[in-house]
């Protein structure tokens, strides 16, 4: 608990990896938020995937 | 089939990194592309028909078919390439390039670039200048007399000033001017200054006429973009050689016709991957705007394909405002993005406001796909009627679609 206590009474830095939205919620409230982007690999379309882990290992 | 993708990559990245491009003469098209005739007209992008081309283009071939005397009106020049008396070629399969619609005829002179160290020859036309030109669709009687003076005049005062230099080493002409801020795409201010540095104490020997001389000098420092017509030469000679690697994934050509956007890839052959041509985004100049401009168009996509223009923006800054760009952190990030989806760095195009790395070279396909990150080209913007030039500057991405079918293609030939 006191753990837990600590680490919201501290200064929080958070990393937000998708969705942008949740970024400018942070900044809203002031607390500092690095977003990161990112994309699922190949958009997630599965033949592209299948084509892409065909090729890696030659 | 089993092939060694990374020692392919490997090589060909190592074909781009040792290349050696020099300017080494001026040739008439007739005399050194492959299948050229009279009634031939080389163009920009993929083959396509003429009822697919777009204003620009379908305006810049009447005014080609003019210069070329093979009719005396634009309505005469229509009437036979309706009846068929035009053969359209892709500039890329005679081993040329051109800027923007991309015209090169018979009778044009043209750059001749030496690839030295693997012994290929590759050729663009000489830059028209700025405002009304053919490469933007105008094809009035003010655009056949320039064209008719470089073929006249200019073309042999090049050439016997080259013949008196010797052959010009353009990569070292390109590095110095991506140390000076171009990117060789929408900025060529620099390089276009070193090369005239380089060619008018040459030019002056060999031009007796002092009227001559005059507009000579004038043409060749008058023109912030002249150098790109070399560095797309320089771009194309430095990729014939990575053509046909068992095994490469790696792009070797870049180009769009204003209607589709076409992918060639260095284990796939000759074959072109294509998409339709995406819209440039970016600044129109006082009077112009989105609603005016021509779709991507150009083969000067060859600049990106060997690592600078839109990939080198990070070193570019005084290109942003030119292009559209928010601003130079997001110049940076774009030359981040594009060292993603390369096989590695140039060894000779080097950013020093980058900490001195080298330009993002050797576009793996695969790197494209997986990431989703798009090579970003800068470009001019043609307004959508021919004849009234260009319009702007903006950026502009190639369509993913180019790349999927490359990988699908590469996947089938591996399970061959």
């Amino acid at each position: 608990m006191n753990k837990i206590e600590e680490l919201f009474n501290s200064k929080i830095e958070v990393l937000n990896v998708g969705l942008e939205l949740f970024t400018q919620s942070f900044v809203d409230l002031e607390i500092s938020c690095v977003q990161v982007e990112w994309k699922p690999e190949a958009g997630g379309n599965q033949k592209l995937l299948d084509a892409l882990s065909l090729l890696e290992d030659m | 089939m089993g092939f060694n993708i990374k020692e392919a990559n490997s090589e060909g990245l190592h074909r781009m990194n040792a290349a050696m491009p020099l300017l080494v003469d001026i040739k008439f098209a007739k005399d050194v592309l492959p299948n050229m005739t009279k009634n031939t007209i080389g163009h920009a992008g993929p083959p396509l028909p003429w009822d697919e081309m777009c204003g620009p283009l379908q305006g810049a071939i009447l005014g080609a078919i003019k210069y070329e005397g093979l009719a005396d009106s634009l309505e005469a020049a229509k009437e036979l390439v309706l009846a068929g008396g035009i053969n359209f070629v892709s500039n890329h399969s005679m081993n040329a390039v051109g800027p923007m619609t991309g015209m090169i005829t018979y009778s044009m002179p043209l750059f001749e670039v030496y690839n030295e160290t693997f012994g290929n020859y590759a050729y663009c036309p000489i830059n028209e200048g700025l405002g009304k030109v053919m490469r933007f669709g105008a094809n009035d009687d003010s655009v056949i007399e320039r064209l008719k003076w470089l073929e006249n005049t200019l073309s042999y005062a090049l050439k016997d000033a080259i013949k008196l230099s010797g052959p010009i080493n353009l990569k070292v002409i390109l590095s110095q001017a991506l140390a000076m801020g171009d990117e060789m795409h929408q900025r060529n201010i620099a390089a276009s200054s070193l090369f005239a540095r380089k060619i008018l104490p040459f030019i002056v020997q060999v031009v007796d006429n002092k009227q001559e001389l005059t507009r000579i000098s004038e043409f060749l420092t008058g023109n912030d973009q002249f150098f790109l017509n070399l560095a797309m030469a320089l771009g194309k000679a430095t990729m014939d050689p990575v053509k046909d690697i068992e095994g490469c994934t790696l792009v070797t050509a870049m180009s769009r016709n204003g209607t589709n956007f076409g992918v060639k890839v260095s284990g796939l052959g000759e074959q072109w991957f294509e998409a339709p041509v995406n819209m440039p985004k970016g600044l129109f100049f006082p009077g112009f705007t989105e609603e005016d401009a021509n779709p991507d168009i150009g083969d000067s996509a060859i600049v990106e394909t060997i690592g600078v223009g839109g990939f080198a923006m990070g070193a570019a800054p005084s290109v942003v405002k030119f292009v559209g760009a928010k601003s130079v952190k997001e110049a940076v990030n774009y030359t981040n993005d594009m060292w993603e989806i390369t096989a590695g760095k140039s060894n000779q195009y080097i950013m020093p406001s980058l900490e001195f790395e080298g330009a993002p070279t050797g576009i793996d396909i695969r790197k494209v796909v997986q990431t989703g990150i798009l090579p970003v080209i800068n470009t001019g913007m043609a307004h959508k009627t021919p004849g009234i030039g260009q319009v702007g500057a903006g950026i502009v991405t190639a369509p993913m679609k180019c790349f999927e079918q490359a990988l699908f293609a590469f996947a089938e030939l591996a399970n061959k």
